[in-house]
């Protein structure tokens, strides 16, 4: 009887614990994600890998904040009322600090992400059973992305880590400041080394992804920041060698949705653009969406464009100061881009001139096809026109005026209709470089290039007290952002901050 | 010979050498005649006993003089002398007071008396009155230590709810389900939003599914003591539910019913169109503004946009039950339709449920059982959700809407501002549209198989399948859907989940003393499954989802995802009762799980408690008027494992597509540094407390103090941002909850007639956070261009609101000297904390906390003959919470935009100069983008609810046959809450998340009038 039972008992533990046993049960590999093993050994993953890359090389959507933070530090623009303009004061006011908003995202870990990427791919291509052509073309492309992001972070912060591989037991988490000389040497190396595998922008069907030109305009724009004038003047050259690019006819239709070259392969001015579409997602220009006045819907100077309901129109006032507005020669066609007076929803002409001040607004960008806050009109990034101003400005640091940079900048001058320069009328070499610099701001106004512009003349910190602001010099850059000094014991806040 | 063989045969030759024996047989049975089998009998003043087999037979030898005791479990003991009697025949009556409490714990019972844990019994008859969804609404202000607040009051709407506080950052802070025995998977499965729409933050409770007429019991695990059993899913306490089962005896079929109407028991106070006008204008002729937007008409009267989307809304449940039992089997069948109305046009939620309980009891070997539950659930979603400016919902803007424009335009279409970017709330209501549809099945099997009276093997298999399709269709007149041609969404999900659990009980009772045990093992399996498509471009828009291949190919987007996880587990736990005074539990839990990191597979729960029932000592004799006094203490280890099913694994997934030109390519992105340490968050709780009863238990009640510290809490460490990635899951830090709860019941009249209980509850609660690691504190929240406004800091509450301290108003004659910031008379004065001239982040501090100092409930319970009366109050004392929607009335995004009435019309003007609220001209004068979260934003949101008042009548239906029972009652809800603070609802929080409060767009709460009748044949 008792052995019975204790059979019986044993005979249901062994049930239960059969059922229960296996614990190596316990490894489960997600299902709804890649392993490492698999991802990255052919070229669709590689691609797949190389193309996040991208996706945080490019900024989509933020190009809005990012064009604004560099624009409202100036004399072009201001933002009020609103969400934004809450975002925009500090930046407005001059007491930005290592928690403000954007400098820790868009500028510190958006490049950072595709640095990552792009690492992630340079450490393991080798690994990988590829094409040779394939593996150079994407080597080069991630190295592009790479050194891009660099140069792009040096306009905020100078030098920052520089972090080439994913292996934190190669470069460990904190990882401390290169010298300037380090940084420097890396970026230009790596971009001329991308350069010479990138394709031809000829041969690039996609828009968007990168050609030589990226690489060379890309440095151009690195070299003018750290002023290393006859490296520009031979990059500019490397630009023009590539007898690829040129100034689009008409000033204003160059930046039309219609005029994107994916759609008219005749634009050739844009070198390094930002697609953007009229979609959710993240992939759409908002910038319009805050500069169009209260009740929009004409403007005599836009008449390609009417505003619909169902297109969205922020109730914060992205605006341009009255100063640059009135700094336009009369003859400008540039200025067009710029309205002063509107047709609002009741049909009356609003002078927004007279309403308030500072209150023009720039409708540079703006798409007939816009739904709700998703316009597709592209962003350029770096244009011929820029390519152009940047060897006028490094020959005439070189040389001072000469008829070959008097040219250059007449171009540009040209196609908006604005009577030619003299070398005559340009004066001295510091007298030339005032013009250069006011020549950039009517050319590139809304394109977020007037912060570095206005740096590298050394006019950034004059212009703010100009406007009534206290500036102190270490904001020529913005302090690291507070919680990558929080968390990377080997990074100390920049001097000043 | 050992010295124990010799000890036991002196006891047992002892008696038999001291008196003349005699040898006693006979059967016992119970009063409905069934044999009992395991009646524990002994000789009275002896440790001599027995028990009966399983035919109820006994044998045992006792003097001729002497006297048998026969007790069991559940029923009466008796005494019967033996008078030199050599057959006696026992029939045990069944102790009804005895069987009411037994209370239910995890993988077993214990009779009440006999706890040691802290546990709180509801029964069926005690939850909240009234029409409610889900169980959980039932029990708000009920049990002591139970924080049950509906996050929104939309039909169905989330509740939080949590036991004995949080203690978790970023794991859940929901208590674990039981049902029946089987834990239940309880996430929601298919999200809250759908392209262009603006779905509540708040998922659906998943609880829906379960009818509350089919609640029997309701048993909260509060204590380690009783949730350790539950190990690593245990320490947010354990809610287990038991379902009705049948009783032997005739076919009883009944019908249970209500209807009822709701209506907004408070809308947002803002501006009416004249208000607005005055305000608005009077803001721009003192520079605040924008000339453009100054107000020149009313148009038609203006409109009143909250009244437009508001209704009178209907409620009706009907519930009709089977039950009864014959032989060895008991079944209970239901069959419920519940249905109601939201107040915001087109929300409301319709139920179908259905139960089959069957129960088998030999009454000698097996026991087995069956238990199933069916649901479907439709819900119809309104856009009530959390967007802003144009993706905000029909609450949104409804509050913030131009007062001063007609709803319409002239052409019947609707009336767009032009100044608020968000779209008519009308146009929201009628062109997004949101249903859901959940299946959802769950039930158990057993079967337990008595291998001795005392010993019995039980197998359980449990399961839980929940199928929810959410169809969002936006209409193309919509902003939100206008120049896509319709935006068609679908969003299929599905959560599995299956359990198996073998277990062995042991039930022994010796003389005075008795044994139980349980020691088991389960493994059981989680899979959540998900696909969503949508597409846009619809040439036709009027087939909506029904044909959604109809829109534009190129425009579709298609998701999926996969998550499972598994649990093995072993557990065991023994109770002893010594002489019915000291009571010992102790248990132990391995749980085992793949969620876990491979360095750290498996987590251990012990736990202990013991308890002394004092009045069962003799020295407590003479002290008639305690009828209980129970002292007892436990200590215990347990877990939150709801950490999520990845994080330990180094992977790639899908990234966001890149755009090149105008088409889109796929990519992977890195997607975590994984942890392979990562482990469940541990809690060690103490509990103290005593349970009594005085005056022939007219008073009852137990108080406890409890002290929980969770430490290796889940949170995302920064990492530096130059590896790319921002954050890596890790263990760290700790929080500690401590509190005391009160319950109390007293029979204020005991007669025939009249019948008056009051009871009650209250509980205190202090949340600390005690470390968060190296890190620095951890300021979040923001949602919604609210800026984060929520601190995780040392030595203060979870998720305190951090923010300016307003000092006052900026005052005409005031020093400016002492300020940089270029602020006016009008501005608001906030306190410079870092004494520098200007406010900035810096300035920020402690504001408020979303944590309660204490809650109480109160419920009173009057019968007079056959009417009763049942009150149910609630309250919250000290309980801050952040105003979105005052936030967005003085720091508007929109000019023209609507705000709340009092902060408006009370506000800082050159002739009436307020030191409460500012002018408005320049919202943005000083503070930056923390200026929203400050001291006048953040309220005192404590409050005095009405929860219920019922009033019923019983028929006398003695003299009529075929009915058991008729009565009648009508029931009102939410008849008023008392409160200073200005938003709708103080209770909700449009976080999604329980520990992270703000209110924001809050759905009013209804009031509810219903009419019932209960009847039973």
């Amino acid at each position: 009887m008792k052995k019975n039972i204790f059979k019986k008992i044993f005979g249901t533990l062994l049930i239960i614990s059969a059922l229960v046993s296996c614990e190596d049960q316990l490894e489960m590999y997600p299902v709804a994600e890649f392993a490492p093993g698999n991802a990255l050994q052919n070229e669709d993953g590689i691609e797949a890998l190389l193309f996040s890359a991208y996706n945080n090389y490019t900024p989509g959507s933020s190009v809005r904040t990012d064009i604004l933070i560099n624009e409202v530090t100036t004399d072009v623009g201001r933002v009020r009322i609103g969400a934004v303009e809450r975002e925009m004061k500090p930046f407005m006011d001059f007491n930005w600090d290592a928690s403000t908003n954007h400098l820790g995202g868009l500028f510190w870990t958006r490049p950072y992400t595709a640095i990552r990427n792009a690492n992630t791919l340079l450490d393991n291509i080798d690994n990988s059973d590829v094409d040779e052509d394939f593996k150079k073309m994407v080597v080069a492309e991630a190295r592009y992305i790479r050194a891009y992001c660099y140069a792009y972070m040096y306009k905020y912060f100078g030098p920052v880590p520089l972090r080439t591989t994913g292996d934190l037991t190669v470069q460990p988490k904190e990882l401390g400041l290169p010298t300037e000389e380090e940084f420097r040497s890396f970026i230009e190396t790596e971009l001329n080394a991308a350069a010479q595998d990138l394709l031809d922008p000829s041969a690039q069907t996609q828009v968007g992804r990168a050609t030589k030109g990226h690489a060379y305009a890309a440095l151009t724009k690195f070299l003018m920041n750290t002023k290393q004038w006859s490296k520009v003047v031979d990059a500019t050259q490397d630009v023009l060698d590539l007898n690829y690019y040129e100034l689009f006819p008409e000033y204003r239709a160059a930046f039309f949705v219609e005029n994107e070259p994916q759609t008219n392969p005749a634009n050739k001015e844009m070198i390094v653009t930002w697609s953007l579409k009229n979609e959710s997602g993240g992939y759409n220009n908002d910038y319009q969406n805050g500069a169009f006045p209260p009740g929009f819907r004409t403007s005599d100077n836009i008449p390609e464009f009417e505003w619909i309901v169902g297109m969205a129109n922020w109730p914060t006032q992205f605006s341009i100061r009255d100063g640059f507005v009135d700094s336009f020669d009369p003859a400008d066609t540039r200025k067009q881009t710029i309205i002063k007076s509107y047709y609002n929803a009741g049909g009356n002409l609003v002078n927004l001139r007279t309403a308030n001040t500072d209150n023009s607004r720039s409708l540079k960008y703006f798409d007939n096809e816009q739904t709700g806050n998703f316009s597709g009109c592209d962003v350029p990034y770096i244009r011929y026109a820029d390519i152009l101003l940047c060897r006028a400005e490094a020959l005439n640091e070189l040389n001072g005026p000469t008829q070959e940079s008097v040219d250059l900048i007449n171009e540009v001058r040209n196609r908006a209709k604005v009577t030619p320069y003299t070398l005559a009328d340009v004066g001295d070499k510091s007298s030339f470089r005032d013009l250069i610099l006011d020549e950039r701001g009517w050319e590139f106004f809304s394109e977020g290039k007037r912060r570095e512009d206005l740096i590298r003349h050394g006019k950034f910190l004059e212009y703010a007290e100009d406007r009534g602001l206290t500036t102190s010099p270490e904001q020529v850059y913005f302090p690291y952002p507070l919680a990558e000094v929080d968390a990377n014991t080997a990074l100390d806040q920049r001097e000043g901050y | 010979m050992s010295k124990l063989k010799l000890l036991t045969l002196v006891l047992f030759i002892l008696p038999i050498t001291l008196f003349a024996q005699n040898n006693i047989t006979g059967v016992i049975k119970s009063d409905d005649g069934e044999a009992l089998p395991g009646v524990t009998i002994i000789v009275e003043g002896t440790t001599q006993g027995t028990t009966s087999n399983f035919n109820g037979e006994y044998s045992i030898s006792a003097p001729a003089d002497g006297k048998l005791v026969f007790s069991f479990i559940g029923y009466l003991s008796q005494t019967v002398p033996v008078n030199g009697q050599s057959n006696i025949n026992v029939v045990l009556q069944q102790d009804i007071e005895e069987l009411e409490q037994v209370v239910v714990i995890g993988y077993g019972t214990v009779k009440k008396s006999d706890l040691t844990g802290s546990v709180t019994s509801v029964k069926a008859e005690d939850l909240n009155p009234g029409a409610n969804a889900s169980v959980e609404q039932a029990l708000q202000g009920r049990v002591a230590g139970v924080q049950i607040s509906q996050k929104s009051n939309e039909p169905g709407g989330g509740l939080s709810i949590s036991i004995r506080g949080s203690g978790s950052i970023q794991a859940g802070n929901e208590p674990l389900y039981v049902i029946d025995g089987v834990i239940v998977n309880n996430g929601s499965v298919a999200g809250t939003g759908g392209v262009g729409f603006t779905g509540n933050q708040n998922p659906r409770n998943p609880l829906n599914s379960l009818n509350p007429s089919d609640i029997a019991s309701l048993e909260i695990l509060k204590d380690a003591s009783a949730t350790a059993i539950y190990g690593s899913r245990g320490s947010n306490g354990v809610v287990i539910i038991t379902t009705k089962k049948g009783s032997k005896g005739k076919l009883r079929v009944g019908y249970d019913g209500y209807y009822g109407i709701q209506q907004v028991y408070k809308p947002l106070d803002v501006l009416t169109a004249t208000e607005y006008k005055d305000v608005l204008n009077s803001i721009i002729d003192l520079g605040g503004g924008d000339e453009l937007q100054r107000i020149d008409e009313i148009e038609g009267g203006g409109t009143d946009w909250q009244d437009l989307i508001y209704r009178t809304a209907k409620t009706q449940n009907h519930n009709i039950t089977m039950s009864g039992g014959a032989a060895n089997l008991t079944y209970f069948s239901s069959i419920n339709y519940f249905e109601q109305e939201g107040l915001v046009e087109g929300s409301s939620m319709e139920r179908f449920n259905t139960r089959i309980n069957l129960n088998y009891d030999d009454k000698e070997r097996m026991r087995a059982g069956v238990n199933l539950n069916g649901s479907y659930i439709f819900d119809d979603f309104a856009s009530t959700g959390l967007g802003i400016n144009e993706n905000g919902g029909a609450i949104y803007t409804a509050i913030n809407y131009d007062p001063v424009i007609s709803a319409y335009a002239g052409d019947d279409s609707y009336r767009k501002s032009d100044f608020f970017v968000g779209d008519n709330p009308l146009a929201i209501l009628n062109g997004e549209d949101a249903v859901a549809e959940t299946f959802r099945f769950f039930g158990n099997t057993f079967l337990e198989y008595f291998i001795l009276p005392e010993l019995s093997a039980k197998a359980k298999l449990g399961g839980d399948v929940q199928d929810v399709r959410r169809d969002i269709f936006i209409q193309p007149y919509t902003v939100s859907g206008a120049g896509t041609g319709g935006i068609a969404s679908i969003q299929t999900g599905r959560k599995d989940y299956v359990s198996v659990e073998g277990t062995l009980n042991y039930n022994k009772q010796f003389g005075e003393n008795s044994l139980s045990g349980v020691i088991g093992t389960t493994y059981e399996y989680f899979q959540t499954k998900s696909f969503n498509g949508n597409a846009r471009g619809f040439a036709l828009p009027d087939l909506e989802t029904n044909a959604i291949g109809s829109g534009d190919p190129l425009l579709n987007n298609l998701g999926s995802g996969r998550t499972q996880a598994k649990f093995i587990s072993y557990l065991t736990r023994v109770n002893y009762s010594l002489k019915d005074k000291y009571l010992l539990t102790a248990s132990f839990r391995a749980d085992g799980s793949s969620r876990f990191g491979e360095n750290n597979k498996f987590g251990y729960f012990p736990s202990a408690a013991i308890a002394w029932k004092m009045h069962n000592e003799g020295f407590m004799g003479n002290t008639e008027w305690i009828s209980e006094l129970k002292p007892r203490f436990s200590i215990g280890s347990t877990g939150n494992a709801s950490i999520g099913n990845e994080l330990t694994y180094q992977t790639f997934s899908a990234g966001n597509q890149v755009l090149f030109g105008d088409s889109f390519y796929s990519t992977i992105v890195p997607s975590r540094i994984s942890n392979p340490d990562l482990t469940w968050e541990k809690a060690v709780q103490i509990d103290v407390g005593f349970d009594f009863g005085l005056w022939e238990n007219r008073l009852t009640g137990s108080f406890d103090y409890f002290n929980k510290e969770t430490t290796d809490l889940l949170v995302s460490i920064p990492q530096p941002m130059n590896t790319g990635f921002t954050g890596q899951v890790q263990n760290m830090g700790g929080v500690r909850n401590q509190g005391f709860e009160l319950t109390l019941s007293y029979d204020v009249i005991r007669t025939t007639d009249l019948y008056w209980n009051l009871s009650g509850n209250f509980s205190t609660l202090k949340n600390e956070v005690l470390n968060i690691g190296d890190r620095g504190d951890i300021i979040h929240g923001g949602l919604s261009q609210l800026p984060d406004f929520a601190i995780i800091t040392p030595g203060e509450a979870l998720n305190s609101y951090y923010g300016y301290i307003v000092d006052g108003i900026w005052q005409e004659g005031d020093d400016f000297s002492v300020t940089n910031d270029n602020v006016s008379p009008g501005d608001i004065k906030f306190r410079d904390i870092t004494p520098d001239g200007t406010i900035n982040s810096e300035d920020r501090t402690i504001i408020g906390s979303p944590i309660p100092d204490f809650t109480w409930g109160l419920t009173s319970n009057l019968q007079y003959k056959n009417f009763s009366l049942d009150v149910v109050m609630q309250g919250v004392q000290g309980m801050d919470k952040l105003n979105g929607n005052l936030a967005n009335s003085m720091f508007p995004n929109n000019f023209r935009q609507n705000r709340i009435a009092t902060p408006l019309l009370e506000r800082w003007t050159p002739e009436n100069p307020s030191n409460k609220y500012p002018s408005y001209v320049n919202p943005l004068a000083s503070g930056g983008t923390s200026a929203l979260i400050n001291s006048i934003t953040v309220e005192d949101a404590s409050y005095i609810r009405l929860q219920s008042v019922r009033l019923g009548y019983d028929f006398a239906v003695g003299n009529i046959n075929f009915l058991n029972k008729l009565s009648v009652y009508v029931t009102a809800q939410n008849l008023f809450t008392i409160t200073d603070y200005l938003g709708t609802d103080p209770a909700s929080n449009a976080s999604g998340s329980n520990t992270l409060a703000v209110d924001f767009n809050a759905y009013p709460i209804p009031r509810t009038y219903l009419l019932g009748v209960n009847v039973e044949f």
